[in-house]
């Protein structure tokens, strides 16, 4: 399987286990660079990737300045829904797109756990 | 040194170093599409397509030759990497300074539009790998990536 193929399974599970309050997501690289996605028709795949790059970035910079230690997620809540970006490896996000009024404690657990097969899968193709 | 600055040069540094000192790491996912942008409205109309040599060549032709953005660029593909050359860059001074205050060359216009051309023409994604300053010249090596 690609290394592609292999991210969109991990997040496919992660989409299946917030029982739709995930509708949408995505690893990207720091730089903007898409790696894999599974988001809803007509959204732009390379705008996600840029504009969640764009805001972890910025959540880094504030932490670094604040003196608020590594930024664990962003999370941009809008009236239609939530965009939630998280640092997931050395320059790798995990960005979500959630549902209105999700459950984010489940949301956040369940990234926690994508996060960790996305190592995987990182670890697998380094060696 | 700042008073010596063109102004071209002046706006460019300014604006560069107010976005690292913002956006820090995300100010690369905007150089990104910065460079896609420039791509898009100077460079994809006349791109020869017909192989990646000649769209390497196509678009340092504009560049240089049409843009006058630089005195000369060259390129060679070695693999997976695409190395390119860049004599007489009218950003060398903004260049210069964005190094000297230690803010890293990830605004490089040039890098930035290669990489989004190299996308368009070939499909496939690509990832800037270094900058280095060599002298008068920019040695930019680009990587497809898998």
């Amino acid at each position: 399987m690609s290394l592609r193929g292999e991210f969109e399974k991990v997040l496919k599970e992660f989409m299946d286990a917030t029982v739709g309050d995930v509708i949408g997501c995505a690893v990207a690289r720091t730089d903007g660079l898409m790696v894999a996605s599974v988001l809803p028709a007509g959204v732009d795949e390379r705008r996600v990737a840029a504009l969640g790059a764009t805001v972890a970035g910025v959540a880094g910079k504030l932490c670094k300045d604040l003196d608020r230690g590594e930024p664990l997620r962003t999370l941009i809540e809008g009236s239609k829904g939530n965009l939630i970006a998280a640092p997931i490896g050395e320059n790798i996000l995990l960005i979500a797109l959630t549902s209105k009024s999700p459950n984010l404690g489940l949301i956040f657990l369940e990234m926690e756990r994508a996060a960790e097969a996305a190592k995987n899968v990182m670890g697998r193709r380094k060696r | 040194m700042a008073e010596a600055l063109k102004p071209v040069n002046a706006l460019v540094y300014s604006l560069c170093a107010g976005l690292w000192n913002l956006a820090g790491e995300g100010s690369k996912a905007i150089m990104r599409q910065i460079g896609r942008e420039l791509y898009e409205r100077f460079i994809k109309e006349r791109l020869d397509r017909s192989s990646l040599e000649k769209a390497l060549e196509s678009t340092c032709r504009i560049l240089a030759d049409e843009l006058k953005v630089c005195g000369g660029i060259s390129f060679a593909i070695r693999g997976d990497l695409i190395e390119i050359k860049v004599s007489g860059c009218v950003l060398a001074e903004a260049t210069d300074l964005l190094k000297e205050k230690g803010i890293p060359l990830i605004f490089c216009p040039y890098a930035n539009v290669f990489v989004a051309m190299l996308e368009d023409a070939t499909g496939s994604s690509y990832e800037i790998r270094s900058i280095e300053k060599l002298g008068r010249e920019t040695l930019i090596t680009l990587e497809r990536v898998a």
